[in-house]
């Protein structure tokens, strides 16, 4: 159930609603038991019907817009890099002992589509297979979406580092020269 | 560092990878790879400390017993 409101909290951005949406759940699952196949996966199913229920009738009640950032959606496209891709990995010294809240909150400045398999793979450790179940979608957009993501992430972590006066040193060689960028 | 394998970047290949999409020979011929390859080794050991970092910092509510009280009720009811 925890994992559940997780998931709710970082669609619905306060504990209140995110209370809501899981009871709202485990209502609709009691209510439509006879539409689980016994032994598929469970918990995905609970996620799917979670899922559904902020599109379908909490997200319209809330009506709040995405952040997102014009470049990133001119780009996107299927397996398409942003052009700052080469300058997002992450290492953690640069964040080491920086954040707390910060992951969440970049990770909740994500555009819904892109904030949802983040938190279904690397939170929840669902398999494409099951994200694509889930979410209804294409596995290859799945796969796709998520690289995207993390890049996105990484990227929203690197600027808040450097806003916080952490530079990054990586590639420059003696001298202060940057190595060329990799990707 | 492109074209390392099936021209594929390495950086798409390392999540793949890592969210265990490869082929399991595919994997084991990918990691021997990486292992050979001084920056593989480095955006591989990167990805994955970047991943534990969101997993372990990213916030977790939990439900209070009063909710599942609650919702108890509600479903007996």
């Amino acid at each position: 159930m925890d994992a559940l409101k997780t998931f709710a909290y970082h669609l619905a951005y306060n504990e209140e609603d995110a209370d809501d949406l899981v009871q709202e759940t485990y209502l609709k699952a009691h209510k439509f038991i006879e539409n689980y196949d016994t032994g598929t996966n469970a918990k995905a199913w609970l996620f799917k019907i979670l899922k559904n229920a902020y599109i379908n009738e909490y997200r319209k009640k809330v009506k709040r817009p995405s952040k997102v950032d014009i470049d990133e959606v001119i780009s996107f496209k299927e397996g398409e890099e942003p052009k700052h891709a080469a300058f997002t990995d992450l290492r953690l010294e640069i964040f080491d002992n920086t954040m707390g809240d910060e992951v969440t909150i970049a990770l909740n400045a994500l555009p819904l589509e892109f904030r949802e398999v983040i938190l279904l793979c690397d939170i929840d450790s669902f398999s494409y297979e099951e994200i694509a179940k889930i979410l209804e979608l294409p596995i290859g957009t799945v796969r796709s979406r998520l690289f995207r993501a993390r890049n996105m992430l990484k990227d929203k972590l690197k600027q808040y580092a450097l806003k916080m006066g952490y530079k990054d040193m990586r590639g420059l060689k003696h001298g202060g020269h940057r190595d060329e960028e990799e990707e | 560092m492109r074209d390392f394998n099936n021209g594929m970047s390495l950086k798409k290949q390392i999540n793949l990878y890592l969210d265990n999409q490869l082929p399991s020979q595919e994997a084991i011929a990918f990691k021997s790879k990486v292992e050979e390859n001084l920056r593989g080794q480095k955006m591989l050991e990167s990805e994955i400390q970047f991943r534990e970092y969101i997993k372990t910092n990213v916030k977790r509510p939990s439900v209070s017993q009063g909710f599942i009280e609650n919702l108890m009720t509600r479903i007996q009811g």
